[in-house]
């Protein structure tokens, strides 16, 4: 299978992560549940977007050959 | 000292964490404050100003990238002018971006100045102000605003800089980007583990109170709002004025932008980490309290008389408040200089005009001006209107505004079909929109307009009330106003684009812009402005807005890096030099005016340029097409030459031909004529004679008749009419069917005869007449020339090497080595003068060897002096011989 170029790579992580972040499976986790005291949609949230840093993160330092 | 460090090889600048941290100006008192408001009253939407840009983040890598390539390679130095250069540097578009800009930015601009205003309020601890207009005399905030005008003055507007870079505020702004980091971090860490007991408490706490847990989650109401927001904040990520200031202009390296994608979402993520706790916490602890939730973040420590962190809090929200005033001030008041002011201001004016102003100092003039207008604007519109709304409410109506740019501005990236005219009209029908559905209903909640416009329409059609514009419904009011502006601006754009046609430039310039990664910066800006000037016009007029010194230096640069020297006409490349230094300075579109009023009327029009460069590539084209002809033309005379060269041989050989044949003809016919005239004068002959005489007559006439057949049969062989009965045929049989007719010959002439033949020989592929024809001729030729005495004659067949092979010899004198190949060339014959007449005529052996041949055969001789010949000749023995085995 051939290694996705960094342009391709960054289009479906943006879209990913854009659905997810948004209506409807935003509101799968819009759900009034505390975990641990913490609601539910609030961890979620902070929790996908921080994932969208770390792969970012891998995807772009590693990356250090062509767009 | 910034700057001079920068002037030294930018260490200082040329670094991605800086780059990334410049970026965080996005964060301004409305992240500082007014989220923390907006959570308190709505709960989790606050987080779309955020989760846009974050979202946007991995299409930097194509959108950003993009458009600082262009700007670079194009000199472009704000949004208006990039907008306005992409649809074929008018000067109307320009204006209109600038004003949506100006428009749209004011009330951003004015929450900063409330948000300062406010906070300063709650650090001295002065009572709450009167939110009436008071007097204008006595407000601090005015104070405020002025002080920002001269500072921002001092910033931005040292010098006309042809760059327009500032080094120095870009790392002012980083590191105050980490200053109000570690401000709010302090306080939000503060609230929630000191006053708190982290996260888990005060969530637990505020889910007690219905109205708070409410804030948890998103309303089904909300989720429009959710999308349209996110969708508005990743426009406003790079299309803010400030925001395209510190990203692409001031932007050093493109691969800056790879530590950026990650770096400054993590930024966003830690700086809103503590919102909602701060807002919830803000809510538990002034419940029943009138506490303006955007002051929570500065109220709270304060609270607790924590003056060390209250100041601290605030001295974060200054900073942030400030950055933005000072960037966004300076990038407005560049596109006005350059897209309003200057055009203006020039138009009406040529050159010689110019001449008599001092343009450098005016320009920089205006420039102060124009940030100063700016400012006190902002100001009245803080007084007027923001003070009755929360921070954050106004702060999305400037991110709509700025997101009216982005058909435009997408649209100029990806699609070369965008035409100016889309472009003006979707921005001015988006731009309408905006103002009509967000600006006019705070005019009317300020009291300024009447109310009922609010719930009746213009004009008391309701299909035309702001809020619910056309009967939309089912979205909030912003959502709405959302959805209307984009959808009828793209829906303008794409429609009108497509149903208008585009010009040359325009034309040339989406291509430049569409396809920048496929032309190197320097074939980009090559492609720009080509022009047939004076060098002399073109030092005066870069004299006229640089100064002398700075358009010395200039021109220095560029004829070191074209490795070229001072030449009277200026080549295409120093008129393109000049129109992007001027670009730095007034704008691309002015820059353009003013290079093309310097044009003389001998100028070459880009049309012109793109026909001569059709017509050249033509000629190459031409060129190349004559070169292979005249190739192909040389082969054919080559081969017509060779061709002669045949003709020529063939035609000798024909001349001799014919002269042998007609010699050949004459002899006998010399002959019958003679025996004739003999019998016709000659009554007395006895009948013996006269029998003798008729016998050699007939015998003459046969023997023409014979060469005339041998003639014709020699030109049908030559001339490829000759028809092969080809048939299997038995060599034996045939060689045994000729002796039988030669036997009385032999008898004759006594000549013995030897037949060897192999029994087993296959069959052949041949025609059988005129395999005879040969046998007969070999035979006879061996009888003629055997030896008169002793005359033997040996007839021999057998395979060999898959041929059928056939010799005849005879023990005559031989044929010499010189003639042996000369015999089968038709009439010869030994040039003996003792034999007599000649007993056959000398085609037999042509015609022989043109059979053979025709036979894919080979007839030869071999022969040594006094020793015989020895006649041989071959055929193929068919490989496929057919074997009868069952």
């Amino acid at each position: 299978m051939q290694q996705p170029s960094l342009k391709s790579a960054l289009l479906i992580l943006f879209a990913v992560f854009a659905f997810l972040l948004q209506f409807p499976l935003i509101s799968i986790a819009n759900q009034e549940h505390m975990i641990s005291n913490i609601p539910q949609l609030y961890l979620y949230i902070f929790g996908t977007w921080l994932l969208m840093i770390v792969l970012l993160g891998i995807l772009l330092e590693r990356n250090r050959l062509n767009p | 000292m910034g700057e001079r460090q920068a002037r030294r090889g930018r260490s200082l600048v040329n670094n991605p964490y800086i780059y990334s941290l410049s970026l965080a100006v996005f964060c301004t008192a409305w992240t500082y404050y007014g989220s923390v408001g907006q959570a308190a009253q709505q709960g989790i939407p606050f987080l779309t100003t955020y989760l846009g840009p974050t979202l946007m983040a991995p299409l930097w890598w194509i959108v950003l990238r993009k458009i600082i390539r262009i700007c670079k390679v194009q000199r472009i130095t704000t949004l208006a002018d990039f907008i306005s250069a992409r649809y074929g540097n008018t000067i109307w578009l320009g204006v209109l971006v600038t004003t949506v800009c100006v428009l749209g930015i004011l009330p951003y601009i004015s929450i900063q100045l409330k948000a300062v205003a406010t906070s300063l309020d709650i650090l001295l601890e002065n009572p709450a102000p009167d939110k009436s207009v008071t007097g204008f005399a006595t407000d601090p905030a005015l104070f405020i605003t002025i002080a920002l005008a001269g500072f921002t003055i001092l910033f931005g507007t040292r010098r006309v800089d042809v760059t327009e870079r500032h080094e120095g505020m870009v790392t002012a702004i980083a590191f105050e980007s980490l200053f109000k980091l570690l401000a709010f971090l302090a306080v939000g860490a503060y609230i929630t583990f000191g006053i708190f007991n982290g996260f888990g408490d005060i969530f637990s706490q505020a889910s007690e109170l219905p109205s708070l847990r409410e804030l948890f989650t998103l309303d089904e109401s909300q989720y429009a709002d959710w999308f349209w927001l996110t969708l508005v904040a990743m426009f406003a990520i790079f299309l803010l004025p400030r925001q395209f200031q510190v990203a692409v202009k001031e932007n050093v390296d493109e691969n800056h932008l790879r530590r950026a994608i990650w770096l400054f979402p993590l930024y966003l993520i830690l700086i809103n980490l503590f919102v909602l706790p701060i807002a919830l916490g803000g809510n538990l602890l002034f419940q029943g309290q009138s506490v303006d939730a955007d002051t929570y973040v500065l109220a709270i420590p304060q609270f607790f008389s924590q003056n060390g962190l209250t100041l601290f809090t605030f001295l974060g929200g200054l900073s942030a408040a400030t950055s933005m005033i000072i960037v966004s001030t300076i990038a407005l008041s560049t596109m006005v200089n350059n897209n309003l002011l200057v055009p203006i201001w020039l138009s009406g004016k040529s050159l010689q005009e110019l001449k008599r102003k001092r343009i450098n100092r005016a320009l920089l003039n205006s420039r102060r001006l124009t940030i100063i207008g700016i400012l006190l604007f902002a100001y009245l519109y803080f007084k007027l209107v923001s003070g009755q709304f929360s921070l954050v409410s106004i702060g999305i109506v400037s991110f709509v505004a700025v997101a009216q740019l982005a058909p435009a501005t997408l649209g100029g990236l990806f699609w070369k079909r965008g035409t100016h005219a889309g472009a003006f009209s979707g921005l001015l029908v988006g731009f309408g929109v905006w103002f009509y559905t967000l600006i006019l209903p705070t005019i009317v909640q300020a009291e300024l307009l009447p109310a009922d416009f609010l719930e009746n329409g213009l004009f008391g059609i309701s299909a035309l009330r702001p809020q619910s514009l056309f009967g939309l419904t089912v979205f909030s009011p912003l959502s709405q106003a959302i959805f209307w502006s984009l959808l009828l601006n793209t829906g303008c754009y794409v429609g009108v684009s497509l149903c208008t046609r585009i010009g040359v430039s325009e034309r040339k310039q989406a291509e430049l812009f569409v396809d920048i990664f496929r032309y190197s910066p320097r074939t980009a800006s090559a492609l720009e402005g080509m022009k047939v000037v004076q060098a002399a016009d073109i030092q005066e007029l870069l004299t006229k807005f640089l100064g002398t010194r700075q358009t010395e230096a200039s021109l220095k640069t560029f004829y070191r890096q074209y490795q070229t020297s001072y030449q009277p006409k200026a080549d295409y490349r120093l008129v393109s030099y000049a129109e992007r230094l001027l670009a730095g300075v007034i704008g691309s579109a002015s820059a353009h005016v003013m290079v093309m009023s310097v044009v003389r009327k001998d100028d070459l029009r880009l049309e012109d340029l793109f026909q001569v460069l059709d017509e050249s590539q033509q000629l190459v084209y031409a060129n190349q097409k004559l070169k292979q002809k005249s190739e192909e033309l040389e082969q054919l005379s080559h081969q017509l030459k060779r061709a002669n060269e045949e003709l020529k041989k063939i035609d000798h050989l024909k001349d001799e031909f014919i002269s042998t044949v007609t010699h050949e003809m004459r002899t006998p016919i010399t002959s019958i004529r003679a025996f004739c005239e003999i019998l016709q004068d000659s009554p007395e002959l006895s009948d013996d004679e006269q029998e003798q005489f008729l016998t050699t007559i007939i015998k003459e006439t046969d023997r023409m008749e014979r060469l005339i057949n041998q003639v014709l049969d020699l030109e049908k062989f030559e001339s490829g009419k000759q028809k092969l009965n080809l048939q299997e045929v038995a060599m034996n049989d045939i060689i045994q069917d000729a002796l039988k007719s030669v036997s009385q010959l032999l008898k004759e002439r006594g000549v013995t005869i030897q037949v060897n033949l192999s029994a087993n020989l296959p069959p052949v592929q041949a025609d059988p007449d005129r395999l005879t024809q040969v046998i007969l001729n070999l035979i006879s030729n061996a009888i003629k020339f055997c030896d008169s005495d002793n005359g033997q004659v040996r007839i021999s067949s057998y395979l060999v090497d898959g041929v059928v092979k056939v010799n005849v010899l005879d023990n005559g004198k031989g044929v010499p080595a010189e003639s042996q190949e000369m015999i089968f060339e038709g009439f010869f014959q030994a040039h003996d003068q003792t034999t007599k007449k000649p007993i056959g005529s000398g085609l037999g052996l042509t015609i022989s060897r043109k059979i053979i041949e025709h036979h894919q055969g080979r007839l030869w001789v071999e022969s040594e002096p006094n020793q015989g010949a020895k006649f041989s000749f071959t055929l193929p023995a068919p490989r496929t011989a057919k074997k009868l085995t069952y």
